[in-house]
């Protein structure tokens, strides 16, 4: 049984079709701060609390250090260097983050971004309009909230300066 | 032969791994900001698959590689991201500098019928050599028949694809150089990289990953000895009425922490190879060099051979090595008709003098060329708009070399010229903990001193502290920590400096310029890490000197933003993760950089 085929299970939306499933996507909803964002669940490895992350020796631009993660090593970085644009500054300051939400790549690696809190797993038909300016957006309870791109580090999209 | 196959092999190894690590930076050019590090890393990975094949003589390659670092090269100066097209166009040439890189090494693909030219190797390296061969022959014609196959648009080299060069290559006959007879594929007759014993010889031949393993888990088993001796020292109050405990874990402890170093050396001995390889290979590219400029007389001499240095280290000095040859047979030593007329020898001396110390190993680099001009240099400095103000000494004018993209030659040759190398020289041995430094005489010659760690392994560091947080430096790289009344740091014109035995030295606050920064103490003392920077020593105020201790370097986790001055990280047996620095590093980042710390990442750790 896949992940997502348990998560569907549990949630009693279990589709009747291969069709179906196909269709659904499922969503991990963060808070950072005031700000909500979502991730692809596939992406998600572990939540781990309050681990230290050591800074880098001078600013780096979207990234926030490196964390030791029961001995993997691993770059801490901002939601907005995976594409969360601007978030809500309001309580989002690091010690009100104690989450270390850790993500895995399509190739394998680990990143790890801080989070307030993990909300819900969200799950339901990916039928966001394509081609529109608003792919990375889902809507949450009729508010649009964006979709974290982990892979968008796996192809270098990691310098915003 | 063995030598020269050996050779080969490595230049095979190490093409394919940058063919590798470039379809890699394919993979992000679509959509990776900024672009143009991307671009320029392609630049020096085929610049270095052009510069290898040619000092082994795979002119099929070698050719081709020119054809597209001259294209990747109108890609540099473009102001706009490669389109699709030439990026599937620049992976299909990569494809195909593979398929020939296989059939010149003879490892399959579609097999020319002539010998490989794996085959026609040149003879081999001797001592003492002098090298001349005429700039005619079946390398020159490639080139000539390249030159035409190549479009003066973007990036279409038709012709490229593997069949038709080798049909193209194969009509040309080789007109100079021994062929040695062989059977064809001579080097996919080596040994295999699998385990095959010899027990005539009592060895055994294992895989390098084997090795690596085996030294991975020591390196964990060392950090979890720390950790627990760490948490032990923790405790210890807790434990008082525990004596026989306590009596019975010391000598247990001791005895833990001696047999892990003593299997670590032990396995990082099999890691250890001669730099016999490496200086055979500079050979070649001598001779390489000579063939196509006969105008050039050049004697390289060697010393030093067998001298051991971890694989680690080794398998990433050719690239540099390489590019230190070139530079001083091309720019460094005069043709042999302008040496006779300034007095010199006709032929112009090379060599290269290895010497170890009891950790660390340091090679020179020297010729009795023209060497570099201080004045000059900064003339093209600020032709090119590059602030050189600063730069009040000949030894701060000279780093301007080791800037990206400096160059001071007005013709890109096939050897070099385009500005692709020193810097990257640096990057290469810094990363590894070493240091390259340079020392000239106009008129005289110049001598470039490489020096470098044993192994990267466990290794003595000096823990920091600045502004909270600990930083790891290597041992070998401060010349002196001290703690002196922060009066005795004067301001200067501006700049503070401190008199440190018999001379003034600048001084630099770490504890503003970094991570954490903001207002510090300027009274009370002041603790210093005193390093050598340019020639000079420099003295970087930090919060605190902690300690001397051991530490096992690892390279940086993968997506991290790669920095000069990081050498990578280690773990603490508190289990914080702490950056390894380069102190020298940092100091060059933090003087050329002002006011952009962090500055836009050039590269990201794969």
């Amino acid at each position: 049984m896949s992940q997502l085929d348990r998560i569907f299970e549990r949630q009693g939306q279990v589709a009747s079709r291969a069709d179906d499933v196909d269709s659904l996507r499922a969503f991990v909803l963060l808070a950072i701060g005031e700000s909500r964002v979502v991730v692809p669940i596939e992406r998600l490895r572990e939540v781990v609390e309050a681990t230290q992350v050591t800074p880098y020796p001078l600013p780096e631009p979207g990234y926030v250090g490196i964390a030791n993660l029961r001995g993997n090593l691993l770059p801490v970085v901002t939601p907005e260097l995976l594409g969360s644009g601007v978030l809500a500054q309001g309580g989002a300051e690091p010690r009100d983050q104690r989450l270390l939400v850790v993500f895995e790549t399509e190739g394998n690696a680990l990143v790890g971004v801080r989070a307030t809190a993990v909300r819900k797993i969200l799950v339901g038909p990916d039928d966001r309009p394509k081609g529109d300016g608003c792919d990375n957006v889902i809507a949450v309870g009729g508010d649009p909230v964006r979709i974290l791109s982990v892979d968008a580090l796996h192809t270098g999209a990691t310098e915003p300066s | 032969m063995e030598d020269d196959l050996t050779i080969m092999r490595e230049v095979f190894d190490e093409s394919t791994e940058i063919l590798d690590r470039l379809g890699a930076d394919l993979d992000t050019l679509a959509t990776v900001v900024p672009w143009q590090p991307v671009v320029d890393d392609v630049y020096r990975g085929v610049h270095t698959i052009k510069g290898n094949c040619a000092a082994v003589g795979w002119t099929r390659v070698a050719d081709p590689a020119h054809a597209i670092e001259t294209s990747v090269g109108r890609m540099r100066q473009a102001t706009t991201r490669p389109r699709a097209s030439e990026i599937l166009q620049l992976r299909s040439c990569f494809d195909d500098l593979e398929q020939l890189l296989k059939e010149v090494a003879g490892f399959g693909g579609a097999a020319p019928p002539s010998p490989p030219e794996a085959l026609a190797a040149p003879t081999p390296p001797s001592p003492k050599a002098t090298v001349r061969a005429p700039a005619s022959g079946a390398g020159a014609e490639t080139s000539a028949r390249y030159a035409a196959l190549t479009p003066t648009v973007d990036l279409i080299i038709p012709g490229l694809r593997a069949p038709k060069v080798a049909t193209i290559a194969n009509t040309i006959a080789p007109t100079s150089g021994p062929l040695v007879s062989a059977p064809t594929g001579a080097m996919a007759s080596m040994a295999p990289r699998g385990a095959v014993r010899n027990e005539g010889q009592s060895s055994l031949r294992v895989p390098v990953q084997a090795v690596n393993g085996a030294l991975n888990h020591i390196w964990e088993v060392f950090l979890l000895r720390s950790q627990i001796a760490y948490l032990f020292e923790e405790h210890r109050d807790a434990l008082k009425g525990a004596h026989a405990l306590i009596q019975a874990w010391e000598p247990l402890d001791a005895a833990l922490r001696r047999h892990v170093t003593e299997l670590e050396t032990v396995v990082m001995s099999m890691r250890l190879m001669s730099l016999r390889g490496l200086f055979s290979r500079m050979h070649q590219v001598v001779r390489a060099y000579a063939a196509g400029h006969p105008e050039k007389d050049v004697e390289l001499t060697t010393h030093g051979e067998d001298i051991q240095v971890d694989k680690r280290v080794l398998d990433r000095l050719g690239e540099p090595f390489i590019h230190l040859v070139r530079n001083a047979i091309d720019h460094g030593i005069e043709p042999a008709a302008a040496r006779a007329a300034a007095g010199k020898p006709r032929a112009g001396r090379l060599s290269i003098h290895a010497e170890a110390t009891a950790d660390r190993i340091v090679i020179r680099i020297t010729d009795d060329g023209r060497g570099i001009s201080a004045p000059h240099l900064l003339a093209k400095a600020r032709e090119r708009g590059i602030d050189v103000s600063a730069m009040h000494s000949d030894e701060s004018a000279l780093e301007l070399i080791f800037r990206p993209g400096f160059s001071t030659v007005e013709q890109v040759t096939g050897d070099s010229g385009r500005g692709v190398g020193m810097d990257a020289v640096r990057t290469s041995i810094t990363e590894l903990g070493g240091s390259v430094n340079l020392e000239t005489r106009p008129g005289f010659g110049t001598t470039f001193t490489v020096t470098l760690p044993v192994s990267v392994s466990i290794v003595p560091v000096v823990l920091l502290d600045v502004n909270g947080e600990t930083y790891a430096t290597h041992v070998s790289s401060v010349i002196e920590v001290c703690r002196v009344p922060g009066s005795e740091i004067r301001t200067s014109t501006g700049e503070p400096m401190l008199h440190f035995h018999d001379r003034f030295i600048r001084c630099l606050d770490l504890r503003t310029r970094m991570h954490g920064s903001g207002a510090v103490d300027a009274s009370g003392d002041a603790s210093l890490c005193v390093v050598r920077r340019a020639g000079s020593l420099l003295g970087l105020r930090v919060s605190r000197v902690i300690a001397t201790t051991e530490v096992v370097v690892k390279p940086l986790p993968p997506l991290s933003p790669l920095r000069s001055y990081v050498l990578g990280v280690s773990i603490l047996p508190t289990g914080q993760a702490i950056f390894v620095l380069s102190l020298e590093q940092l100091a060059e980042h933090l003087s050329t950089a002002p006011g952009a710390p962090g500055g836009g990442a050039s590269r990201v750790a794969a």
